[in-house]
C-alpha cells in the first residue's frame, strides 16, 4: 500500500477544518438559511401543538407586532431596551470580560433612581430630581459593575462567576427596599410622585428610550473603533501580552471600561423606573441581562447587528405572545420556546461560519474498498 | 467608514419612518348588544347592585381583556374565571372567542400587570378587567393614558380616590359569608364540646376553645375575613379564643400548610384560612387521618374532595357583579365606582356542607343566611364584641391621605359597623378580644 491509501483508510468519514475567513455573501446566505430554518422548525413546532398552520402562525405574530400604534411601540421600546443593554455588554464582551451581572447592574441603578423618587419625589423638581437620579443610576451600575472588576484585577477572581452572584445579590436589595416601601399592599404598586417622571420626547412616550439607544449605538460604534480607549479594549481582549507589552495600563483599561459597561446598564435602569414603571420591582429588566448576551455575542459587537438581532428577538418575543394569546392550546411560555428555537439555529450556524466540515472523499473510500476486495 | 456611518443613519431613518408611520389603535369588532336607552347608575360611595338593576341600553360593543394572577390550578383566580365565564354566558357570549375575551393568566404584581393591559388596549378590548389587589396601580396608570377604555380593579380599594371615570373597584360582602362558615365551625364545636370530644390541648388557660386560622396579609380585608368568622363561631359557641398565623403571601401552598401544622400543634380544634390554595385544609385532613380532632373551613371553591375534615369554604358569587359589570357596559351604562353585593344580591354563598357538619347545620346555616339578607342580623354588631374590653362606638374607614390609617368617615351607627358602606373593598381592620396575631 502506498502512503496515499494509508492516509485514506485512517481518514474518518467527515473532518471538522477551521476556516479562514469567510465572505460576506457567504455569511448572509447562512445567517438567512439559519434564520428560515428556525422560522420553518417554529412553525412546525407550533403546528403540531396548535391548529395553526405556518401561515396562520407567522400573519397572527405579524398582527401582534404592527397591529397598530400601541404594538409597535412596545416592539421598539423592547427592541431598544434590549439593544441598550446588549451595548452595555460589548464592550466587557471584546475585552474578554464575562459580563454576567447585566441584570444586577440594571437593578442597582434603577434601585438607586427608586430611591431619589421615593424620597424626594414630593419634594424636589423635576429639574433638579430627574439628573439626580439619572447620575446615580449611571454611577451606582457602574460601580456595582466595577466590584467583580476590582476583584478580578486585584485578586485574580472569576468574573462569570462573580457578576452573576451580584445580580442575586441586586434581586434581594430590590425586594428588601420594595417591601420597606410597599406599606400595606401586597405588591410596591406606581410610586405616586409629583416629580420624577420622564415624559414623552418628540411626541412619542417611549422616545427617550428610543434616543438612548440611538446615541448609544452610535457612540458606542465609535468608541470601540475609532478611539485609543477602544483599541486598547481590542488589544486586552485578544492578547493580554501583548497589551502589556505594548504598555497598555490593564488594571486602568478593565476598570474603565467594565464601569462604562454597568453604567448604561444603570441607565436603562433609570429609564425603566422613571420612564416605563414609574415602580422598580426585582422582575424589572425581565431576563434581558442575559438574553442581551447572546445578542452582544452573535453580532460580533457590530452595533447594526446588535440591531438587528434585537429586532428579531423582540419579534419573536412580541410574535409569540400574541399567538398564546389566540391560542387556547398554548401558553405565555410559547415566546420562551421560540425564542429558543432562534436563538439554537443562529448559534448553530457560527459553528458552519466558523468551520468547515471536510467529508471523506468518495474516491478514496472506493479505493480502499477496492484494495480489500483485491487482497 | 463612511460607508457604515451612512449605514448606521440610514438604519436610523428607517426606525423614525416606521414610528411615523405607525396608524391609529384600530377597533376590531366586538359583540354588540341592545337597543336605544341609557341608564346611569348612582355613582356616589357604595353601590349594592345586581344585574337586573340595569335597563336596555344604546348599542355598545363589549370586549374584555381579563388579567389573571394566578390560573385555574389556583382557586381564588378559578372563582373568578368561573364567574367571568357564567357570566358572558349567561349574556349569550362565547368566552372563548377572542373578540369577546381575551384571557391572561399568572400575570405578576408588577408592570406585567401594566404592559399586559396595554396590550388589551392595542387589541381593541374596552373593558379591562385585574382580580388582584396589587393590580390596581398599574391598572390606574393605564387608565389615566386611556380614557375611552373601562378599567375595574377587582377588590381594590383607590378608584374612588383616583378621580378617574374610566377606572372602578368592586368586591362582595365575603364577610357575610365568612360569619356563616363561622356558623357551620361553631355548631360542630357546639356537638364536640356536648360529646366532650375536645382534648385538654384543644382549650386555652381561660377555658376557651381554641381556633386558628391561617391568614394571607394583615390587611383589613383579611382581619374582616377572620374577625366575621370568629363572630360567627362566637354566635353559636361563646367561649372560644383565636390564632390568626400569616403567610404574607395570598398564594403559598407549602407556607399554608406549614402555617396549619403549627396551628394544629398549638391544639387549634376548627382551621380557618384566607389564603387561596388547599395547604391548610390538606395538613388538617392529615392531622385528622391521624387521629387529631381537627376540622377546616375553606375558602373561594368547594374543598370537600380533601376528605371528611372539611366542613365547608366562604365564598364569592363573581357571576353577580361580572354580569352587572357586562350588562352595564353593553348597554352603555356607568359602572359604580364602587360596587359590593352581599346575600341580599346573591353575591357571597358557602359551599356544600361536608360530611361531618352537625345535625341541623343546615337548617341553622338558612336561617342565619335569611336574617342577613334581611338585615335582622348584622356580622359585625358592636354589642357581640369589645376591643380593649370596651365596646366601641367610633370608627373611621377611609383613609384620606394616603399613609394606611383610616381618618375619616365614621361607620358605626345603628349599633353595627357598616362594613363596604364607603368603599367596596372591606375596611374592618379593628383587632377585637378573643382573637390573637401570631408573629
Amino acid at each position: 500500500m502506498n502512503d496515499k491509501k494509508l492516509r485514506s483508510m485512517n481518514e474518518p468519514l467527515v473532518r471538522i477544518v477551521k476556516r479562514d475567513t469567510v465572505p460576506l455573501t457567504v455569511k448572509i446566505v447562512v445567517y438567512a438559511a439559519a434564520i428560515l430554518l428556525a422560522a420553518i422548525v417554529t412553525g412546525a413546532y407550533i403546528y403540531c401543538m396548535s391548529d395553526y398552520d405556518i401561515v396562520t402562525t407567522y400573519s397572527t405574530m405579524f398582527t401582534g407586532v404592527f397591529r397598530n400604534d400601541i404594538t409597535v411601540n412596545s416592539y421598539f421600546k423592547e427592541t431598544c431596551l434590549l439593544l441598550m443593554i446588549s451595548i452595555a455588554l460589548a464592550p466587557a464582551f471584546k475585552m474578554r470580560f464575562w459580563n454576567i451581572g447585566a441584570q444586577g447592574q440594571l437593578l442597582s441603578g434603577g434601585l438607586a433612581a427608586a430611591a431619589w423618587l421615593y424620597y424626594f419625589g414630593n419634594t424636589m423638581p423635576d429639574a433638579a430630581l430627574l439628573p439626580i437620579m439619572a447620575v446615580s443610576a449611571v454611577l451606582i451600575g457602574g460601580l456595582w459593575a466595577m466590584i467583580p472588576a476590582i476583584f478580578k484585577v486585584k485578586f485574580g477572581t472569576n468574573e462569570t462567576l462573580f457578576t452573576l452572584m451580584m445580580n442575586y445579590i441586586a434581586i434581594q436589595l430590590v425586594a428588601c427596599c420594595t417591601d420597606i416601601w410597599k406599606g400595606i399592599k401586597s405588591a410596591l404598586g406606581v410610586i405616586d410622585r409629583k416629580a420624577g417622571y420622564v415624559g414623552s420626547l418628540f411626541g412619542l412616550k417611549y422616545g427617550w428610550i428610543y434616543a438612548a439607544a440611538l446615541v448609544l449605538l452610535v457612540v458606542m460604534y465609535v468608541y470601540m473603533n475609532k478611539t485609543k480607549e477602544g483599541y486598547e479594549i481590542a488589544v486586552l481582549g485578544e492578547a493580554l501580552n501583548t497589551a502589556r507589552y505594548a504598555g497598555i495600563n490593564e488594571t486602568l483599561v478593565t476598570l474603565r471600561t467594565v464601569f462604562i459597561s454597568g453604567a448604561i446598564c444603570g441607565l436603562v435602569g433609570f429609564l425603566y423606573v422613571s420612564n416605563l414603571n414609574h415602580s422598580i420591582a426585582s422582575s424589572t429588566g425581565g431576563s434581558y441581562g442575559f438574553t442581551a448576551i447572546i445578542v452582544a455575542w452573535l453580532a460580533k459587537f457590530n452595533p447594526i447587528f446588535m440591531l438587528l438581532i434585537s429586532l428579531l428577538i423582540s419579534f419573536v418575543s412580541q410574535g409569540s405572545s400574541e399567538i398564546a394569546n389566540k391560542n387556547t392550546d398554548l401558553n405565555s411560555s410559547v415566546a420562551d420556546i421560540t425564542i429558543g428555537i432562534f436563538l439554537f439555529f443562529i448559534l448553530g450556524c457560527e459553528f458552519f461560519l466558523n468551520y468547515k466540515l471536510v467529508w471523506r472523499r468518495k474516491d478514496a473510500a472506493q479505493g480502499i474498498k477496492k484494495e480489500a476486495s483485491s487482497s | 467608514m463612511f460607508r457604515k456611518i451612512v449605514s448606521l443613519l440610514l438604519a436610523a431613518a428607517m426606525m423614525i419612518t416606521v414610528f411615523a408611520a405607525c396608524g391609529e389603535t384600530d377597533d376590531e369588532s366586538g359583540a354588540t348588544y341592545g337597543s336605544d336607552e341609557t341608564k346611569t347608575l348612582a355613582d356616589s360611595g357604595v353601590t349594592y347592585g345586581v344585574a337586573s338593576s340595569v335597563s336596555e341600553g344604546t348599542a355598545v360593543s363589549l370586549k374584555v381583556g381579563v388579567i389573571l394572577v394566578g390560573d385555574e390550578t389556583e382557586s381564588y383566580t378559578e372563582a373568578h374565571i368561573e364567574g367571568i365565564q357564567s357570566a358572558l354566558t349567561a349574556l349569550g357570549l362565547d368566552y372563548t372567542d377572542n373578540n369577546v375575551c381575551i384571557w391572561n393568566y399568572e400575570i405578576e404584581e408588577s408592570e406585567e400587570c401594566q404592559e399586559t393591559a396595554k396590550n388589551l388596549v392595542a387589541q381593541g378590548c374596552n373593558l379591562i378587567i385585574s382580580n388582584s389587589y396589587g393590580h390596581q396601580d398599574y391598572m390606574k396608570a393605564v387608565a389615566e393614558e386611556y380614557p375611552d377604555v373601562m378599567f375595574v380593579a377587582m377588590t381594590g380599594d383607590t378608584a374612588a380616590s383616583s378621580g378617574l371615570s374610566n377606572f372602578a373597584n368592586a368586591f362582595t360582602e365575603v364577610y357575610q359569608s365568612r360569619y356563616v362558615s363561622g356558623v357551620v365551625a361553631g355548631m360542630k364545636l357546639a356537638e364536640l364540646i356536648a360529646n366532650d370530644e375536645i382534648p385538654e390541648t384543644g382549650y386555652d388557660s381561660d377555658g376557651n376553645v381554641k381556633i386558628g386560622y391561617v391568614g394571607a396579609y394583615n390587611y383589613a380585608e383579611v382581619v374582616s375575613g377572620y374577625t366575621a368568622f370568629f363572630l360567627g363561631i362566637q354566635s353559636v359557641v361563646s367561649n372560644v379564643s383565636m390564632e390568626v398565623k400569616y403567610t404574607n403571601s395570598w398564594y403559598d401552598w407549602d407556607a399554608e400548610n406549614e402555617a396549619a401544622k403549627v396551628l394544629i400543634a398549638d391544639g387549634c380544634v376548627i382551621i380557618g384560612q384566607h389564603a387561596d390554595s388547599t395547604g391548610a385544609p390538606t395538613a388538617v385532613q392529615d392531622a385528622y387521618e391521624s387521629g387529631t380532632v381537627v376540622y377546616s373551613v375553606g375558602y373561594n371553591v368547594d374543598m370537600t374532595d380533601i376528605g371528611d375534615a372539611v366542613l365547608t369554604s366562604a365564598t364569592n358569587v363573581w357571576e353577580v357583579y361580572y354580569e352587572y359589570l357586562f350588562k352595564t357596559m353593553l348597554y352603555g351604562g356607568t359602572v359604580a365606582t364602587n360596587w359590593t353585593g352581599g346575600y341580599e344580591q346573591g353575591a357571597v354563598a358557602i359551599t356544600t356542607l361536608g360530611t361531618q357538619v352537625a345535625e341541623g347545620t343546615a337548617e341553622k346555616v338558612a336561617e342565619v343566611e335569611a336574617a342577613l339578607q334581611a338585615g335582622t342580623t348584622h356580622v359585625f354588631d358592636t354589642s357581640k364584641f369589645t376591643i380593649d374590653g370596651a365596646t366601641i362606638t367610633w370608627a373611621y374607614a377611609t383613609d384620606s391621605d394616603g399613609d394606611f390609617t383610616y381618618d375619616c368617615n365614621n361607620v358605626i351607627s345603628d349599633g353595627y359597623y357598616h362594613e363596604s358602606w364607603v368603599q367596596s373593598a372591606p375596611s374592618f381592620a379593628l383587632r377585637i378580644d378573643g382573637i390573637t396575631e401570631l408573629s
